[in-house]
């Protein structure tokens, strides 16, 4: 679908050029091929393209503008605190208006746009005119007479960017940038993304592994051996049993003391649990405890603590409009009880305080010292079951010497017996090492880590574990890498490929323009890299120069099969010689189906009538000029045709513009 | 917030833990001997483990006498006489906290652990290795309390 946009016209009123208004269209409304507005200099024309700028863009909007350059459009002396800009456009033949209103107050500006569904908040253009109607782009068709010339200025890049805004080869570049967002995003907490951070994670974890196998081996040696020792112990001590029991009396009686250190044991490991569980009573472990509890109860009771009265009785209180006592409570007394309130415990710590003086009277209210005396009787009691204990051993164990004295082999099977057992002693010792966890190890520093320094297994494994995760962490991140660097170098070429044929596309049809502006003349465009490059020459005379320009301008801004926009120049010819003017003044209809010039006095000579000549079309003729500019202020006065404002006057009238004379508001 | 034990603690009662029937007995015997030594220790997260939140199994009657002994030692650490009953108030308002499964706020349990922390190193002191029968620890422990807690002088 063709986007179509043309202005037709503006209103300013309340900002720093004259309270205008600007109407680019016919009779009918329709809008006009060429609308040339005079202003001298000083008369805010700057300011009126800025504005223009502004609202087709929407870069005011939602605070972008400081305050101080806001300022820059209140009227100069003026204390009104706002001002409006009107914009009115047929986009695709469908009226927009985009109004701007200016806070000097607070330095805003805020939009609202109308269009088919009426009026809303902000700048809010229709879709498929969104690409046109940015910041980046829109002084490509709102544009001084100096931009035509630059497109060639290989200082300037302007010929390119149009190209790239205006077709959004741009987003490809922009997604290559996202591309990277998304991988810095996702990799901002991985701290290696290489493959030396992956080689090095992976030896660190080859390393632990290899640490938990060794271990694993020590551990599963050791064991093996404990096994063999336990089982060579138990055959002896059968062995060492049978040997007893070849004497009747002996054995008998060997039997006997066993089993009395066996009950013994018993005792002394029940009265032991006993005792554990009456030392849980910290009054029974020393009387001074109790006295403590104690003192803390009597001293509580005698201080009051808790009182009978808790806080939430007074907070209730202050709610009432009169004290239990008759008399009123006004806001003054609500106030001080609700502070007072909180010199009293609530109603929960005055329950916990009480239940616990009761538990302190129920353990040691009827006596501090009964607790700690019952229970040195139970420990008097295990004293006296473990010297039973250690008698009875020491009975078994005589028994024991007195059989291996008298059978040497009893007394091999012993000496076998204890070598064993220190094996064993020595062997499960030696596997302690492997067990529990080191706590000592900082696994958030893991890195540092020596793992050969570290005998538990449960604690290597962790580390193990911690260390996979690092792995598949950077492994994930060298995967992503990867397709990172493979996307980007597809949009890296699809961006030269389209921006290649795009380029050659606009080249073709500038210089189909360019032979038929001026068929006498060879000169081309060869490419657009940065600037327009031409074929053959680094550059044209100036008027060949500022033809290109155009000519290149009209190929993007008025493509018949995909949109049209208006061109607004500030100062067309201002800024060319006397003998190129009459070449700019042929062009500008032909590029565009709306031209609008914001023009001065001095630039209508050799400008204007070429102008004319070459346009088939309507021409409007508006001037503007500031009040205070006495022998045009009275031959305004006597035009039909002049408006006047607060500030200026605008005639719209074609022999008004031709004789109007001043260049400059100084004059 | 829960009670903790010093890691390194829990490691020197290992010989007899399967004596112990619950973990807190360790914590106890530290807390104890922090009490009866009046040695309050601080210690960080990393060099303790969390043990429970409430007076578990055998301590779940013991509990607020357990809490009134800790008051009585923090009020006698903290210089405060039972005369100055706004001061005994606002202590206990501080350290109590009636719907904390240990009656104890948080400032309170971090008080409460602390006795525990230090008293580990009163048990270095006491004993010269770390306990291998729980008959014979139970004995010596009981005649080092007895004869290292002297009354609370503040409180009479």
């Amino acid at each position: 679908m063709v986007a179509t946009m043309r202005i037709l016209g503006w209103k300013a009123e309340g900002l720093r050029c004259p309270d205008h208004e600007i109407d680019c269209s016919n009779a009918q409304g329709d809008p006009l091929g060429i609308t040339l507005i005079q202003m001298p200099n000083g008369t805010g024309k700057t300011t009126t393209l800025s504005l223009l700028r502004a609202a087709l863009s929407g870069s005011a909007a939602k605070g972008t503008w400081d305050r101080a350059r806001i300022k820059e459009f209140q009227k100069k002396d003026s204390d009104e605190p706002g001002g409006t800009f009107e914009l009115r456009l047929a986009l695709n033949g469908k009226r927009v208006t985009i109004i701007m209103e200016f806070d000097f107050e607070y330095g805003r500006v805020y939009y609202k746009t109308t269009r088919g569904h009426g009026q809303v908040e902000g700048f809010d253009p229709p879709i498929e005119f969104k690409r046109f109607m940015n910041e980046d782009f829109v002084h490509f068709y709102v544009f001084d007479g100096e931009l035509a010339d630059n497109l060639l200025d290989k200082d300037h890049t302007d010929a390119e960017k149009a190209v790239e805004s205006l077709f959004q080869v741009h987003l490809l570049r922009r997604m290559g940038s996202k591309i990277s967002d998304y991988w810095d995003d996702r990799t901002s907490g991985v701290t290696a993304k290489d493959q030396t951070g992956y080689t090095r994670r992976k030896n660190r974890l080859d390393k632990w592994r290899a640490r938990r196998t060794e271990l694993e081996t020590q551990k599963a040696a050791y064991e093996s051996d404990l096994k063999g020792v336990l089982k060579d112990l138990e055959r002896q001590r059968e062995r060492y049993d049978k040997e007893i029991q070849k004497e009747k009396d002996r054995s008998q009686r060997m039997e006997k003391a066993k089993a009395t250190v066996s009950q013994l044991k018993n005792n002394v490991h029940e009265s032991a649990q006993a005792v554990l569980d009456a030392m849980r009573d910290p009054q029974a472990m020393c009387s001074v405890f109790a006295d403590a509890m104690y003192d803390l109860k009597s001293g509580l009771d005698r201080v009051k603590l808790p009182e009978s009265a808790a806080r939430e009785f007074f907070e209730e209180l202050a709610e009432e409009d009169e004290c239990i006592c008759g008399r009123p409570i006004d806001a003054e007394i609500k106030g001080v009880i609700r502070q007072r309130a909180h010199h009293y415990l609530g109603s929960d710590d005055v329950s916990l305080l009480n239940s616990m003086k009761t538990a302190i009277a129920d353990a040691v209210g009827v006596s501090r010292t009964e607790p700690a005396n019952a229970l040195s009787k139970d420990l008097g009691t295990l004293s006296g079951l473990m010297a039973e204990e250690r008698k009875a051993q020491n009975e078994l164990d005589e028994l024991m010497h007195e059989a291996e004295n008298s059978d040497p082999e009893v007394m091999k099977a012993r000496e076998d017996i204890e070598r064993l057992e220190a094996s064993e002693k020595t062997l499960k010792e030696d596997l302690k090492k492997f067990e529990g966890k080191d706590e000592k190890v900082r696994f958030d520093r893991i890195g540092n880590v020596d793992p050969d320094r570290i005998t538990s297994v449960e604690t290597i494994r962790e580390g193990i574990e911690i260390l996979e995760v690092q792995v598949a962490e950077v492994t994930d991140t060298l995967t992503l890498r990867q397709k990172r660097d493979k996307l980007k170098r597809i949009v890296h070429k699809a961006h030269a490929k389209a921006r290649e044929s795009i380029t050659n596309e606009i080249r073709t049809d500038a210089n189909q323009r360019i032979e038929a502006l001026m068929p006498h003349n060879s000169i081309r465009i060869d490419a657009i890299d940065h600037c327009l490059v031409l074929r053959g020459q680094s550059s044209g005379s100036a008027g060949e120069n500022l033809s290109i320009g155009y000519a290149f301008l009209a190929t993007l801004f008025n493509r018949a099969d995909e949109h049209q926009l208006p061109f607004v120049v500030d100062s067309p010819a201002n800024p060319i010689d006397y003998d190129i003017r009459p070449k700019i003044g042929q062009l500008a209809p032909a590029l565009t189906d709306q031209f609008i010039a914001f023009v001065i006095s001095s630039e209508r000579e050799k400008f204007l009538p070429s102008l004319q000549k070459a346009s088939n079309k309507e021409i409007k003729y508006v001037t503007l000029f500031r009040k205070g500019a006495g022998r045009h202020e009275a031959k305004a006065l006597e035009n039909p045709a002049c408006v006047t404002t607060g500030d200026g006057f605008k005639i719209v009238d074609e022999k008004f513009f031709s004789e109007f004379q001043l260049d400059s508001e100084e004059e | 917030m829960e009670f903790r034990i010093r890691k390194d603690a829990r490691d020197w009662f290992r010989d007899i833990r399967g004596d112990l029937a619950l973990d807190f007995d360790a914590f106890y015997f530290c807390f104890i001997a922090g009490i009866s030594e009046r040695r309050k220790k601080d210690a960080t997260t990393g060099e303790t483990a969390e043990l429970v939140e409430n007076f578990p199994g055998a301590y779940k009657s013991r509990g607020r006498l357990l809490v009134g002994l800790f008051l009585s030692r923090e009020l006698e650490y903290l210089g405060v006489g039972m005369n100055e009953k706004k001061t005994v108030h606002s202590e206990i308002a501080r350290l109590v906290q009636p719907e904390a499964p240990n009656y104890l706020s948080d400032e309170g349990v971090k008080e409460f652990n602390k006795y525990s922390y230090g008293g580990y190193e009163v048990l270095l002191d006491w004993f010269d290795d770390r306990p291998r029968s729980l008959e014979t620890f139970l004995r010596s422990f009981r005649q080092s309390v007895e004869s290292s807690s002297v009354a609370p002088p503040t409180l009479r």
